[in-house]
């Protein structure tokens, strides 16, 4: 079943099961985690191949959305959003792959001319394939969802193409976030949403889960080349050159890695310091169990 | 009759569309420095701008000689400006055309009355009020404060019609609002009503800018001559005139006559001519119809004085303050980024609303009576609205009266405008112990730093002053219905000459855009043990 009927069909019954577990098919010869060194073109080419390559996710004719953090008016060096090139490399990859149509979506959180232009995401993706990168900022390109079994994000506007493709791929940045601890896949898609300013009301950590049991990405590729460590989301704060591309069929896994291999504000952290990492285990919308994983380390 | 389109009408034609566009070039990304330099072109040639602006300053300079030119060619050529390019006398053509039936005739002593009350006003008590009746600036109030909003939201409007087919992906065109403007509307309201009997009602009796130009022409030989001879007194002449200058077919009041050349054009025996006289031939065939008595001179200058100690006496006029502190500034009042201090700031700025248009975020608008009359219609954030961007200095680049200083992008950066206020007891993270860190992560000059504090569930945001410009972007994404960070006018920096990055390092502050410039370092060995923010336990 398709991403799109699925999530047709279970939004008119009023049954949006979680689709989570039906996308994160484990299969024997993947790594739960891929995490590569190098330089970040070649290191998220490696990284997707060694989750299966992507034709695993992206069949011919498909539509695919992409995911990338551009939410902040401010350039590479800052570690604020997705480093441009990751964010190409995987528009080139679906174009290959013969999707129909891609386009690299996000909510910003500043003005949205700002972002596009600073992250360099456009301009870096629009050579690619043109006019591919939006800014997605009117009520009017939203719809109303129902979220199955959520505790506290019972309803959400989330942008209607989301709803409507076949694919949807996380490219996040790994940095830190003053509210939510540590800001990747999870977190991001409240770049996906209509009202972010919700998340604040109830507790910010239940709401994240809840957005993920509905929004799971066929994989997440993770910038963490250069990570910002303090001061997160929007910082100028401490960036660490760690130089990795993470890579995994489950979202909450990536997390997982991030928040416990770099440091925050100079320390480490357990997984379980994350609130919406340790609701998510909670719930099995993903694993944060990292000593258990198969970790795949390469080197580009 | 006439179906050909009459030069005038070209003329009028062309000027409006510069008018429009270079509003609508300002307000769009299009814009660049030589475009806002230029935005404000009507709002230069407006005669009233100028010397209200020294008289109430009482300081000259050279900048006079544009308006000497303006003047000298009103001498010379009579008052073609108010006829084919003035955008206000377009705009009532426009009116006039769907509106007048007949055309009756009033006293027009009052423009210059008017226009010698605003400037004992502003001899006397120093206060500009020019920017009641100046026509340039309530022109470009109703096109770029009303009709541009409209055309925004038609616009937006067309383009979801559009997006519903499929086309355009997801283009959005930010609609336009604005305060006060409902005097504007009332004002253009009145103005058709009286259109119905009094053709160019606002040019006969209102416009103190047309009163100066009937005083300049009236200093040149630029004359309506009629033929005896060739005249069959049909009176057409009378009757199309849109000032009413023309009495009994031969003379007519050259103050009054904008040069419009409609009574040649209509003439059927081509017996009226335009042209510069000589000096014996230049009194006849004029008449004055404005009885300016003694009475009513006096009756004026009174009403500028009357009007100038109003002004200076409002409790909330900013104007003069006897007293060191003034404890009365309004929370509303804070100034767009290099607006001079407050009392020149007032006497510079005519309300023309360039730099509200100008504004990318829409956050400066018009003043309503926070501060007094004298305050009335002048720019002032509204961070709710709008948030002062870090890219940008339009507003001072696109003043016409240099009440905002025009500044270099860094030393705007400096001109600190105030001061962000967080409200705990209306605030998510302090009051209500939710991980909400949005001022945080919007603030651009790093000013609101996350921190654990004693008593407080998760992390909370804590201002610094000495990083805060001002720009209330975090009052603007605050997800509070009543924002619980606040932007209020203090310790913004009002200085009318001089370096801002000088003036703010002085003062002690360190404003700087996306500067790595507060980490705070959370150590594992933390004698606290207490984890960053945002990690739970």
């Amino acid at each position: 079943m398709k991403r799109r009927e699925f999530l047709k069909s279970s939004l008119s019954l009023g049954v949006a099961l979680s689709l989570g577990r039906a996308e994160v098919a484990l299969s024997a010869d993947v790594p739960d985690l891929v995490v590569v060194k190098g330089e970040p073109v070649r290191a998220t080419e490696r990284a997707i191949d060694a989750l299966g390559g992507i034709g695993r996710f992206v069949k011919p004719g498909q539509s695919v959305v992409i995911k990338p953090n551009m939410s902040f008016a401010s350039g590479i060096d800052v570690a604020a959003n997705t480093n441009p090139d990751v964010v190409a490399t995987v528009v080139r990859l679906c174009k290959a792959a013969g999707a129909k149509k891609i386009s690299v979506l996000d909510h910003t959180l500043a003005a949205a001319e700002s972002c596009l232009e600073l992250s360099g995401i456009r301009a870096a993706c629009n050579k690619v394939v043109s006019n591919c990168v939006h800014a997605v900022g009117d009520k009017r390109f939203y719809s109303e969802v129902k979220i199955k079994g959520a505790q506290s994000l019972k309803t959400t506007s989330v942008m209607r193409e989301v709803l409507e493709a076949d694919v949807l791929i996380a490219v996040p940045k790994a940095k830190s976030h003053g509210g939510a601890g540590v800001s990747c896949t999870m977190k991001g898609n409240l770049g996906l949403i209509y009202d972010r300013g919700v998340f604040h009301f109830s507790s910010l950590h239940t709401c994240v889960a809840d957005l993920y049991s509905l929004l799971v990405p066929a994989f997440s590729v993770v910038d963490a080349t250069k990570v910002m460590t303090t001061n997160g989301p929007g910082g100028p704060g401490k960036v660490i050159d760690y130089g990795e591309i993470v890579a995994s069929i489950d979202g909450v896994a990536a997390d997982a890695y991030i928040a416990s291999s770099y440091e925050w504000f100079g320390r480490r952290v357990k997984p379980e310091n994350v609130g919406y990492l340790k609701e998510a285990a909670a719930r099995g919308l993903g694993r944060i169990d990292i000593d258990a994983m198969r970790i795949s380390r390469l080197n580009v | 009759m006439m179906c050909r389109i009459s030069g005038r009408r070209v003329a009028q034609g062309v000027s409006l569309f510069l008018f429009v566009s270079l509003l609508v070039f300002t307000s769009s990304q299009l814009s660049n420095d030589i475009i806002d330099k230029w935005a404000s072109f009507y709002m230069l040639v407006d005669p009233l701008r100028l010397p209200i602006i020294f008289i109430a300053l009482r300081e000259i300079s050279l900048h006079i000689i544009l308006f000497i030119i303006v003047a000298l060619l009103i001498i010379r050529f009579g008052r073609f400006f108010c006829a084919k390019i003035c955008p206000m006398g377009i705009t009532i053509d426009i009116i006039d055309n769907f509106a007048n039936v007949d055309n009756k005739s009033l006293n027009t002593a009052v423009k210059y009355i008017a226009l010698l009350a605003i400037a004992v006003c502003a001899l006397v008590a120093g206060v500009n009020l020019s920017f009641h009746l100046m026509p340039m600036s309530i022109a470009t109030r109703l096109y770029a404060l009303v009709l541009y909003p409209f055309t925004t939201l038609i616009a937006s409007g067309g383009l979801e019609v559009a997006q519903n087919l499929g086309l355009l992906d997801y283009a959005t065109f930010g609609v336009r609002r604005y305060a006060t403007v409902l005097y504007i509307v009332v004002l253009f309201t009145a103005l058709a009503v009286l259109a119905r009997h009094y053709k160019r009602f606002w040019c006969r009796y209102l416009c103190p800018a047309g009163a100066m130009f009937g005083l300049f022409s009236a200093l040149g030989r630029y004359r309506r001559a009629v033929n005896v001879v060739q005249c069959i007194k049909c009176g057409k002449c009378e009757r199309v005139c849109p000032m009413c200058a023309i009495d009994k077919i031969y003379s007519y009041d050259h103050k009054e006559c904008i040069a419009c050349k409609d009574c040649e054009r209509s003439c059927p025996v081509g017996a009226i001519s335009f042209g510069w006289r000589g000096k014996r031939e230049s009194g006849s065939g004029t008449f004055n119809t404005v009885p300016i008595t003694r009475r009513r001179l006096l009756g004026g200058a009174f009403a500028g004085i009357g009007v100038g100690l109003f002004s200076l006496t409002e409790l909330k006029s900013l104007i003069y303050l006897p007293r060191e502190h003034s404890d009365v500034i309004d929370a509303a009042l804070i100034r767009p980024p290099g607006a001079l201090p407050e009392a020149e700031f007032l006497a510079r700025c005519v309300r023309c609303g360039e730099c509200m248009v100008a504004c990318p975020t829409n956050g400066l608008q018009p003043l309503a009576l926070q501060s007094g009359t004298a305050a009335l219609f002048s720019p002032v954030l509204v961070p709710a609205i709008g948030n002062c961007s870090n890219t940008c200095n339009k507003c001072g680049h696109v003043c016409p009266t240099s009440a905002i200083r025009e500044l270099s992008l860094e030393e705007k950066r400096h001109a600190k405008i105030g001061v962000a206020r967080i409200l705990k007891e209306r605030c998510l993270a302090w009051e209500e112990g939710k991980s909400c860190v949005v001022c945080q992560e919007v603030c651009p000059y790093n000013a609101i730093k996350l921190d654990r504090v004693a008593g407080a569930v998760a992390s909370v945001p804590v201002i610094e002053e000495n990083r805060c410009f001002g720009c209330g972007a975090c009052e603007n994404a605050c997800p509070q219905a009543l924002a619980a960070v606040i932007v209020e006018p203090t310790g913004a920096i009002r200085i009318s000459e001089g370096s801002y990055v000088e003036k703010s390092l002085s003062l002690g502050l360190s404003l700087k855009v996306n500067e790595k410039t507060n980490i705070i370092e959370y150590q594992q060995e933390d004698s606290n043990g207490k984890l960053p923010p945002g990690f739970v336990e």
